[in-house]
């Protein structure tokens, strides 16, 4: 496959080619309520494109291997016609030219599973839920997919690589009166099926929150002192910071990039974050990014200061600092964009009991349920419960927080000791024909308080 | 041979999806040009019965010889499905293609975008646009072993532009769409009335917590169209989860809310005569003057609740409209009925409150039960002037409690925006009465 995918890059006339061409095996099963609504495996395949002359950039995708020298000729070609059009002359950072295979391997490789191990893995869980009165309606996806990649470029880079991750999320849908409330079961995201096994425990827990759910009632809006479970805490980094770390997002943001110069301090002294591709067996790690440079460890705040950035080579010529191995795409049909890998925040020295024992109102938020990024962030929790005078108290639901970067982040005044990496999670990144969501992605943190957040609900 | 007639004879049914699709899309930022992207695909999806067992299968193209062996596959680990595949049926004429608009190019749509870049220019010296504009063009075939022979092509150009505002980060500005099958149109009103929304965002203001008027543009009409496509899916109202479960010929919403589900509807760009399944569509009323008049189904979700398909399977999930995802009920064309006010005045009679553009998050709310809760972008109003553009602010509240106090409708209608949870259709201007605003 690299020489075929070198050959459609010879003769092409252009500054800078590369191309890569995708092959996938994927696998999903999804049962509604133990009825299967959908068994499923497939085996997509595609290639992209693109192409840089005097500054302007084509790009195509396209599905049949055969395609790839014609295609990659009228990529060429509409890179020459942009060079007429373009002002802000791209200039793509150097990497290292990379020779080389990366296969993954797993000792619960999924591939070696059964159609219906699966499929009986996955109704059990389902049964387990719909014997929870109150429980009504259930939907668990399994999903699990093995790609292999072939990448090249004209500097004479050519790799291949693999990706291997299998998943179940299960969405509980619980109904009590006029109450109905959402319960969320996600584990895997790993090469090793044997994640997904013996996790009665973690569903047990999800249905317990669900149950109590059913009679919280919503959530006072207003601004409190709130302290972050470690979902909750991952899914604030990721979207309150992590977002604005991708430089794709920065570049054009004069006003924004000048607040997050290098060295700049934006955040409380006690937060230390870092994004790692090369994390062993987590759900964001890869050994090499969608235009062949090779991940790496990067900081991103040190000590309350920005210390890094996340790159395509694009960016990192934009702003002239080197690449970071973090340009990705989902599938073969989009443009690799700057994507975080696994983002953590790392552990600080503080206890939960502490953090909520420092609130008088305030609350405890758990888990996440989606979120966007911006200098204003947003993001949903599972549940929270209400903390009164440095105790837990009553569950409330329908938590919806959002903030603004800058303050948010300085209002961080303790960090735990306990730091957990999530098991799954996907992301979303707006990109040319729609949003790109990707699922080799992760993040990470201990228990976090936050001094002051807007959380949206009902009238106080 | 189509894909139907390679695997007669091996399955008991089959349907049988086909769409062809090409597309061109043109970036520019701050009125240069950024990218050219072409995309064309020819991609496949096979669900088959076998001993009246479900099995499905996804190829990158209708031709590849795995669809049949993987939806076999599946089908014999599968369940007893209650449904059969589309039979034959008359299709109504929604004819939405235009050779011109499907022979556009790279360079055509650079010329498209240069122009209007200029024509911004030339009306406000400091403005510069964000643009993506795209022609995708296909054809969409589905055949079922029943007898369905559902075949469109379609066409249509579309334009987003985004105005930063000149004090904000180069996320939030002014933005609005075209979508045509073609010519795109881009009149100087529509652009004066974009450049008036940037020059409103010159600051920003922070309203304060409260329960405040919200004015909702078009763009952000699937607050209402999602919830109650959530609400109104069979599968939820056979599963009793749905609220609106019980309440068909009840009062849900405000007497000057209608709902149509009208995927022929003349004035809508992307016209459909079919559903995701080879179900033929037809106007519905969902929602008259308020009380609740229907449910959306899909073959599965109609089987379950005892009812035929509505037409309203769509192959989506929250996020993305793809031939992968299995079908779920949802709307091709949700139409909200226009009202009597133009929606400047409505803007005009409101002392204190907010016009929201945008929403954010509110993937994360609870809307099975039409709770939300979402941060918006938008503009600050008092005594019916923006006074800046909104800063930390969201709003929370119960779809059906919120559009039980509508204040009014606008006699201004525009297809509903692009975007990954977007709902199609038409939308107005709708006025609530008192909505929680919290800002931080």
């Amino acid at each position: 496959m690299k020489d075929t995918l070198r050959a459609a890059l010879r003769n092409l006339d252009v500054d800078y080619a590369d191309i890569r061409f995708d092959e996938e095996r994927k696998t999903q099963i999804t049962l509604g309520n133990e009825r299967v609504e959908q068994m499923t495996t497939f085996s997509p395949r595609g290639g992209h494109v693109r192409a840089y002359v005097s500054g302007a950039k084509a790009i195509a995708s396209f599905t049949r291997i055969e395609d790839a020298q014609r295609v990659a000729q009228e990529v060429a070609e509409a890179a020459r016609i942009a060079a007429r059009h373009v002002s802000d002359k791209i200039q793509l950072a150097d990497a290292p030219v990379i020779v080389q295979e990366f296969p993954v391997h797993s000792d619960g490789d999924p591939r070696e599973i059964s159609l219906s191990e699966k499929r009986d893995l996955v109704a059990h869980y389902s049964q387990m839920a719909l014997a929870q009165s109150d429980v009504l309606m259930t939907q668990f996806m399994y999903s699990d997919s093995f790609a292999h990649r072939s990448y090249a470029n004209t500097d004479g880079s050519a790799v291949e690589y693999e990706h291997l991750i299998s998943h179940i999320l299960g969405i509980l849908v619980g109904r009590r009166g006029d109450a109905v409330r959402r319960g969320f079961f996600a584990v895997g995201g790993s090469p090793d099926y044997r994640r997904l096994l013996d996790r009665d425990e973690t569903l047990r827990e999800s249905l317990a929150e669900l149950d109590e759910l059913l009679s919280a009632q919503p959530v006072r809006a207003g601004s409190y002192p709130i302290v972050l479970d470690h979902y909750g805490a991952g899914i604030f980094i990721h979207e309150a910071f992590g977002h604005r770390s991708e430089a794709d997002l920065l570049i054009h943001d004069p006003a924004v990039r000048q607040r997050l110069e290098i060295g700049t301090e934006i955040a409380s002294p006690i937060l230390n974050v870092v994004d790692d591709p090369t994390l062993p067996d987590c759900g964001g790690s890869y050994p090499v990014d969608d235009e062949g440079v090779a991940a790496r460890r990067s900081a991103l705040i040190t000590e309350g200061r920005v210390a890094g950035r996340l790159h395509s080579r694009e960016t990192a010529g934009v702003l002239g600092e080197s690449v970071t191995g973090n340009c990705r795409a989902s599938d073969a049909g989009y443009e690799p964009v700057v994507r975080m890998s696994n983002t953590v925040i790392e552990a600080g020295v503080s206890t939960v009991d502490d953090m909520i024992a420092s609130i008088d109102d305030g609350y405890y938020i758990a888990g996440g349920a989606g979120g966007q990024g911006g200098i204003d962030f947003t993001f949903g929790a599972r549940w929270a419960r209400h903390i009164r005078n440095g105790k837990l108290e009553e569950m409330v639901s329908d938590v919806n927080l959002s903030g603004n970067l800058f303050t948010t982040l300085k209002g961080i005044s303790m960090i735990g000791n306990d730091l957990r990496l999530f098991e799954y999670c996907d992301c979303g990144k707006g990109s040319f024909d729609g949003v790109q969501m990707i699922t080799r992605i992760s993040a990470g943190a201990p228990h976090i308080k936050i001094d002051s957040v807007t959380i949206g609900g009902v009238s106080s | 041979m189509t894909l139907l007639g390679r695997v007669k004879g091996f399955v008991d049914h089959a349907e049988a999806y086909a769409i062809h699709r090409k597309l061109v899309h043109v970036r520019c930022r701050e009125s240069a040009l950024e990218l050219t992207a072409h995309r064309k695909t020819s991609v496949g999806a096979l669900r088959v019965l076998v001993d009246g067992k479900l099995g499905s299968s996804y190829g990158e193209s209708p031709d590849e010889p795995e669809l049949l062996q993987d939806a076999r596959e599946a089908a014999s680990f599968g369940q007893k499905a209650d449904f059969v595949f589309a039979p034959s049926q008359t299709y109504a004429d929604a004819s939405c293609y235009d050779h011109e608009c499907a022979e556009l190019t790279a360079g055509d749509l650079i010329d498209t975008c240069m122009d209007l870049c200029q024509r911004v220019t030339q009306m406000d010296a400091d403005a510069r646009a964000n643009i993506v504009c795209e022609a995708e063009s296909g054809r969409r075939r589905i055949e079922t072993t029943e007898g369905a022979t559902a075949d469109q092509q379609f066409s249509h150009a579309s334009l987003f532009v985004e105005l930063p505002f000149v004090s904000r980060q180069a996320d939030v500005g002014a933005t609005a769409h075209v979508v045509s099958i073609y010519p795109l149109h881009v009149s100087d009103a529509w652009l004066e009335g974009l450049l008036e929304m940037r020059a409103w965002g010159a600051g920003s203001s922070v309203p304060a917590s409260g329960r405040l008027p919200v004015l909702l543009t078009p763009q952000v009409s699937h607050l209402l169209t999602l919830t109650l496509a959530e609400c109104l899916s069979s599968r939820h109202v056979a599963a009793g989860v749905s609220p609106l479960g019980e309440k068909i010929d009840s009062a849900i919403l405000s007497e000057m809310i209608t709902v149509e589900e009208n995927p022929l509807h003349a004035d809508l760009p992307l016209r459909r005569s079919f559903d995701d399944e080879g179900v033929a569509v037809e106007p519905r009323t969902i929602v008259d003057r308020g009380t609740l008049r229907g449910f959306a189904a899909d073959l599965a979700g109609g089987a379950e609740l005892g009812i035929v398909s509505t037409g309203n399977a769509v192959r989506r999930t929250l996020f993305s409209q793809r031939i992968e995802n299995a079908p779920i009920p949802c709307w091709l064309g949700a139409i909200v009925a226009p009202g009597r006010t133009a929606w400047r005045t409505m803007m005009a009679g409101i002392e204190e409150g907010i016009l929201v553009t945008r929403m954010l998050g509110l993937h994360s709310s609870n809307l099975l039960q039409g709770q939300f809760s979402a941060q918006v972008n938008g503009f600050h109003i008092r005594k019916g002037v923006p006074v800046g553009y909104l800063e930390r602010t969201m709003i929370s509240g119960n779809v059906f409690e919120e559009f039980a106090h509508v204040r009014a409708v606008s006699r201004e209608r525009e297809p509903t925006a692009q975007g990954p949870m977007a709902v199609a259709g038409l939308a107005p201007y709708i006025l609530l009465d008192a909505v929680q605003v919290t800002s931080g």
